[in-house]
């Protein structure tokens, strides 16, 4: 793979492209490597029923710990869509008519995937990277094969199915808490009663809101594994070189959520 | 008998190794000095292939590393211990674990018949008892020893110690001495150890290789080295601050 980057850059060199060129070049290998990572990290799923030890651990430390933090921000940005929400349909009638569909559909399709999406890119993309990153130049990584173990299978693989798990089971629980909280703020300050609050969403929520959702989690759990993995495979240069590569990993894997929102967004929508 | 021709390596535009030869005969104990900073544990990886040469190969038993799939390099590797030099321990796992993560992989032995030979790997170097401990809560040598024990789980028949003394008091020093010299002719593990304590490499040693500006410079006999009449090697094995060797050189090599 580091080959790969190599002929790259000399390409580069060759055709005297400048710098900004070479680090256009240098992220577009970097994807390039990222896909070949996840091609690896996919063929070893056959070894997923040996390794659920390992995956199980990863589900616990990506999803469960998150709980407590996809919860808090799952109930304020709830809240806060309903007063926004309020606040929009001023005039369009009466907030009881419309206030459930309009914050129920734009938390699924997009507050809660990725609000929660880019806290969990802060929380378990930077610190995929900066473990794995620690064992890079530590040599722990060279201690697995010189065992004879494959770190992409050992590593990378139950990171990435544990991301792929718990980004959508988390992205749903959040889903669940944000509509009771934009519930709850109807209920206490605009007098939308819980029943009509439902009647709303029943009526005007469509199935697509909750596909779209549901295919952003999953991408988005995707991303932020895999860019998690692949910046901490790549991290040189001891504990400076791990702090970088902590920052790298959460601001690629939240352009890669905002990306990919946007793409399944027009997916669907559009 | 691993079989190492013409091998370069640099990094970026640091020329490392320059056309190393050396041959390891399989049986012996093979010790390899030369400066620091001048590329042993550079060597070492190339021989479990964790780095790959620019130019040259490494053969192993008649194969050349460079021709191998990954999946044959893991069945190489198997025959393979390497004791890093800082250990190189995985820090979320105790010793235990870490001892036991090669059998644990890739073997069916009972967690019992595991938990007794990591028992007595750990016996051997002289850390009894230690299975619970975390490394964080290791001493420098004690983390070797660890790593040592480490890359014995798996009786290889090859083990490489990058510097397996160093940091160690004088009588461990002289045990883990000990300790490659049984493992070596009870067990006839052929071994190559990179170290900078002289007083080991006329203990252990079979054969002596001195690696001086990316070649070897000399290899021979630890005989053949107390006799030696090339200036570099006698600067070097005495310690001596006059002589062909800058003691400051550029690129610390
Ligand atoms: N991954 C790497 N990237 C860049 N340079 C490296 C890398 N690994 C080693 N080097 C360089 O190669 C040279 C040789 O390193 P090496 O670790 O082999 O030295 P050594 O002979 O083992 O020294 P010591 O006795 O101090 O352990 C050093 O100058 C080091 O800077
Ligand atoms: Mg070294």
């Amino acid at each position: 793979m580091a080959s790969f980057k190599k002929i790259i850059v000399l390409i580069a060199e060759f055709f005297f492209i400048d710098k900004f060129g070479k680090k256009v070049l240098t992220f577009f290998s970097g994807m390039g490597e990222s896909i070949i990572l996840f091609y690896f990290a996919v063929k070893n799923l056959r070894y997923v029923h040996r390794d659920r030890k390992l995956v199980l651990e990863q589900m616990v430390i990506v999803g469960f710990n998150s709980i407590p933090l996809v919860i808090v921000s799952a109930t304020f940005a709830g809240m806060v869509s309903a007063v926004q929400a309020g606040y929009q349909l001023q005039g369009f009638g009466s907030p009881n008519m419309f206030l459930g569909s309009a914050t129920a559909r734009a938390i699924t399709t997009e507050l809660a995937p990725v609000l929660t999406g880019l806290v969990l890119s802060g929380r378990f993309g930077a610190s995929i990277a900066a473990e794995i990153g620690t064992m890079k130049v530590t040599e722990q990584i060279d201690a697995l094969e010189t065992l004879a173990i494959d770190p992409i299978r050992y590593l990378a693989t139950p990171r990435l199915l544990a991301g792929i798990i718990m980004m959508p089971l988390l992205i749903v629980i959040a889903d669940f808490i944000a509509i009771g909280g934009s519930m709850f703020i109807g209920y206490i300050s605009m007098d939308v009663a819980p029943q009509a609050f439902f009647a709303s969403v029943q009526r005007f929520m469509e199935v697509r809101d909750l596909m779209a959702g549901i295919v952003k989690a999953f991408l988005f759990g995707t991303s932020t594994a895999l860019i998690g993995c692949y910046v901490g495979f790549s991290t040189e240069g001891g504990a400076e070189g791990v702090g970088q590569a902590t920052i790298r990993a959460f601001v690629l894997s939240s352009a890669a959520i905002l990306v990919n929102d946007y793409v399944v967004a027009s997916i669907f929508f559009l | 008998m691993i079989e190492i021709s013409n091998l370069h390596k640099s990094f970026r535009d640091k020329h490392i190794l320059s056309g190393v030869n050396l041959d390891i005969e399989t049986g012996k104990v093979t010790t390899i000095i030369g400066r620091s900073g001048c590329g042993k544990s550079v060597l070492l990886k190339h021989i479990v292939a964790l780095l790959r040469p620019d130019r040259g190969k490494v053969v192993v038993e008649g194969e050349n590393l460079n021709d191998m799939s990954s999946s044959e390099l893991f069945e190489i590797r198997k025959k393979m211990g390497l004791v890093f030099q800082n250990g190189a321990l995985f820090d979320s796992m105790n010793v235990d674990e870490n001892v036991g993560l090669g059998l644990r992989e890739h073997t069916k032995l009972s967690e019992k018949e595991i938990s007794d030979k990591i028992t007595r790997l750990l016996d051997m170097v002289g850390l009894p008892g230690i299975e619970k401990y975390k490394p964080s809560e290791l001493s420098g040598g004690m983390k070797k020893r660890v790593s040592l024990a480490r890359a014995l789980a798996m009786e290889p028949k090859y083990v490489l110690y990058d510097e397996p003394t160093t940091g160690l008091d004088p009588i461990m020093a002289a045990i883990i001495d000990d300790l490659i010299i049984r493992l070596n002719t009870e067990l006839s593990i052929t071994s190559i150890v990179v170290t900078h304590d002289m007083h080991s490499v006329y203990e252990i040693s079979d054969r002596v290789a001195m690696l001086h500006y990316g070649v070897v410079r000399f290899c021979g006999s630890t005989d053949e080295l107390k006799n030696t009449t090339d200036p570099v090697v006698r600067q070097f094995i005495e310690g001596k601050i006059d002589g062909p060797i800058q003691p400051v050189l550029k690129d610390g090599r």
